[in-house]
């Protein structure tokens, strides 16, 4: 018996020591998070390689697309997926609707070839990405809006905001809807004296970005609180006890109408899907309130100031996320924006640069005439941009356009 | 005789494997989230538990929000459940028929076995706007407890926890009472007590189980995500207000983990390191009550 106890305690200790080495293990594979792994390593590999290879047949490549991110655009990828596959058997392409956050952070990671967001990065993290994969490039894929939803019993008609107002509310500053500043907008309603919930993203969400960095720029008192703007942002209300945090855009719709005298932001698309009521919100560029319709938002689109866009995507497109916001023009909606996708410019296997190459190219072409209902195409400048930018996506530093059209 | 032995010996080593199997995991998962942690707290310090704060622009966090409120639901739930599961466990032992009996006990044990997802829901639908109206009203006008929202709050999901882990409690205290041997009770009838004086001194002899099952039951609570999640609130709020919503550790961790990156990434570990110590403290604690007894 005695042996027996010894060979349990070796039997163990292997055990022991196998736990370590497949910690160890578990840790060298994450890599990116404390250790910065970088994968332009192959960059200098043999070209003679590639210069051999002969121009493929777009419909006999066979690669895998791993995508994934944004909510928002789930639908509209899913018809995408579905359409592109059928031209391109070879390419499986999948597409996990996670959230913007998640669809950054999983990119950087290397989980995704492509990840999917509803606002750019935020510089830090950009510039992660770029450490990591030396050139990123951050392509809108379609156009977005906000709602300002809300849910106060007894309310009819329209009611009228100002990002100086929602500003206050998600700062704590006004807490009551019979507050003066809310009663000067919409004099016509007898406003109860009930405190305002506000309703706001849990996770981090490109929908929150939007919704902060036009808080941001449209309304002082959110600029000089130190809130500031981002994926998940420290908000003020909740400290009072007057905030709730829904997961998801559903999440923050079913808070909102679940609970009465709340407010709450959510992706146009789940305001129209839920029924939700959105209010009118005041464009600061022009004067006027407007509800958010498929023709405001178009206007909006349609005015924006394009040409001060960079020629080129691989940068940082954080600055350039006001382009949709706030413009200038008749029943513009103020709340307008891209919704975005990330991709490596440089791939080391070539079948799978050809296949993202190919499958960019489909959406902001083919696929832009193929959005479901309630989504809103890219200007054909953008897309002419796009594929422009699209001609970078390389393999071993190769350009792979010239491979696969 | 030989021969047997092998075999014997065989199985050993055969039992070997799963009872490893725990050992190599608990090992794993303690040294991931040791690993990770210690970035957090290289550069947070401990202000990670005692700061109330969640700011990935600033790079700051801290998640004593989410510590208090996973604390206070802990608790508060277990202190709900006390009187339903004891309740029931005497009924169900003493009380009630057979057929009756067996009835509820698959009843609780099919209860204890629901999806998490499913109590959530429930508790964000139904339960919460009815208790809003019923018992937050009246916790409001008569203790004066601010009440803002119509449910979620730290008090729905402690109730909505409650609920979930008094089948589990009283599955545990269930088999406990009914070990209760029969000398005992004859030993109290022949006295000349009644069946209230039975219940009471069964209830003093088991009370070490009791509480034993108590602290496995916390642990449970503590851990529980889904439905917390959604009956919470998700707020980084404070307050003594048990009206208010709020946060734990576990609904904060399935919110942000999926976006967290760089610091942020290391805090979520840290913060389940910490989750992993209370339950802990609760397992050994219930450990060494069990222990006492026998």
């Amino acid at each position: 018996m005695k042996g027996l106890s010894t060979l349990a305690a070796v039997v163990i200790l292997i055990i022991v020591v196998i736990a370590v080495a497949g910690f160890f293990f578990v840790i060298n594979s994450q890599g990116g998070h404390s250790t910065t792994t970088t994968s332009t390593s192959s960059s200098f590999s043999t070209s003679s390689q590639a210069s051999s290879s002969q121009t493929t047949a777009s419909s006999q490549i066979s690669a895998s697309i791993v995508a994934g991110g944004s909510t928002f655009v789930n639908p509209a990828m899913q018809v995408w997926v579905k359409d592109f596959q059928s031209n391109y058997s070879g390419i499986q392409v999948t597409y996990s609707s996670v959230g913007s956050g998640a669809g950054v952070n999983n990119f950087l990671l290397g989980a995704y070839d492509i990840g999917a967001t509803d606002a750019p990065p935020p510089s830090n993290l950009y510039q992660q990405l770029t450490q990591k994969y030396h050139e990123v490039l951050t392509i809108p894929d379609v156009v977005g809006a906000e709602d300002i939803i809300y849910n106060i019993p007894g309310f009819h008609g329209t009611l009228n905001l100002t990002a100086d107002v929602i500003a206050k509310i998600y700062l704590g500053q006004i807490q009551y809807w019979d507050d003066p500043a809310i009663k000067a907008l919409n004099p016509y309603f007898n406003f109860p004296h009930q405190k305002i919930i506000a309703v706001h993203r849990s996770d981090g969400s490109g929908t929150t970005f939007i919704f902060t960095y036009w808080l941001y720029i449209s309304s002082q008192s959110w600029r000089s609180s130190n809130v500031s703007y981002g994926y998940t942002v420290n908000w003020p209300v909740d400290e009072l006890g007057n905030g709730l945090g829904g997961k998801g855009n559903d999440g923050v719709s079913a808070y909102v109408s679940q609970n009465p005298y709340s407010i709450g932001y959510v992706e146009a698309q789940y305001a129209i899907a839920n029924n939700l009521t959105p209010a009118a919100v005041l464009n600061p560029s022009t004067g006027e309130y407007v509800l958010p319709t498929q023709a405001s938002i178009e206007t909006a689109i349609q005015n924006a100031n394009l040409s001060s866009l960079p020629s080129s995507l691989t940068i940082d497109m954080t600055p350039y996320l006001s382009v949709f916001l706030n413009v200038k023009a008749h029943n513009a909606y103020p709340i307008v924006s891209f919704s975005w996708l990330l991709v490596k410019v440089n791939y080391t296997d070539k079948s799978k640069a050809e296949a993202i190459y190919l499958f960019l190219k489909y959406i902001v072409t083919t696929g832009q005439t193929e959005l479901p209902t309630g989504y809103l195409p890219l200007p054909s400048n953008i897309q002419q941009l796009i594929l422009q930018n699209l001609k970078l996506i390389s393999y071993n530093n190769m350009p792979v356009y010239t491979l696969v059209s | 005789m030989i021969t047997i032995k092998r075999k014997r010996e065989k199985i050993f080593y055969f039992l070997l494997i799963p009872s490893s199997v725990v050992v190599f995991t608990f090992i794993l998962i303690l040294s991931v989230l040791v690993y990770n942690s210690i970035p957090a707290y290289e550069k947070e310090g401990l202000s990670i538990y005692t700061k109330n704060i969640w700011n990935p622009i600033s790079d700051q966090y801290g998640g004593l929000a989410a510590i208090y409120g996973t604390i206070v639901t802990g608790v508060l739930s277990v202190m709900i459940s006390i009187p339903f599961a004891t309740a029931l466990s005497i009924f169900v032992n003493d009380i009630s028929p057979k057929k009756v009996k067996s009835f509820l006990v698959n009843l609780s044990d099919l209860l204890a076995a629901f999806p998490t997802v499913l109590y959530g829901f429930w508790g964000l639908l139904s339960l919460g706007p009815f208790l809003s109206r019923t018992l937050f009203t009246f916790l409001s006008s008569n203790l004066g407890l601010h009440q803002t929202t119509n449910g979620p709050s730290i008090l729905l999901a402690s109730i909505i926890l409650a609920i979930m882990i008094t089948p589990f409690a009283s599955s545990l205290i269930r088999e406990v009472y009914f070990q209760v041997p029969r000398s005992f009770e004859e030993a109290v009838y022949s006295l000349g007590l009644g069946k209230w004086e039975l219940i009471m001194l069964k209830l003093s002899y088991i009370k070490k189980a009791f509480l034993g099952a108590y602290a496995l039951a916390f642990g449970k609570a503590v851990g529980e995500t889904v439905a917390v999640s959604l009956t919470i609130g998700n707020v980084l709020n404070i307050s003594p207000n048990l009206l208010e919503p709020g946060y734990t550790i576990p609904s904060l961790i399935i919110s942000q983990f999926g976006t967290a990156y760089g610091i942020q990434y290391n805090v979520m570990f840290a913060l389940a390191l910490f989750l992993v110590v209370i339950g802990f403290i609760f397992i050994i604690i219930s450990k060494l009550i069990l222990r006492v007894r026998s």
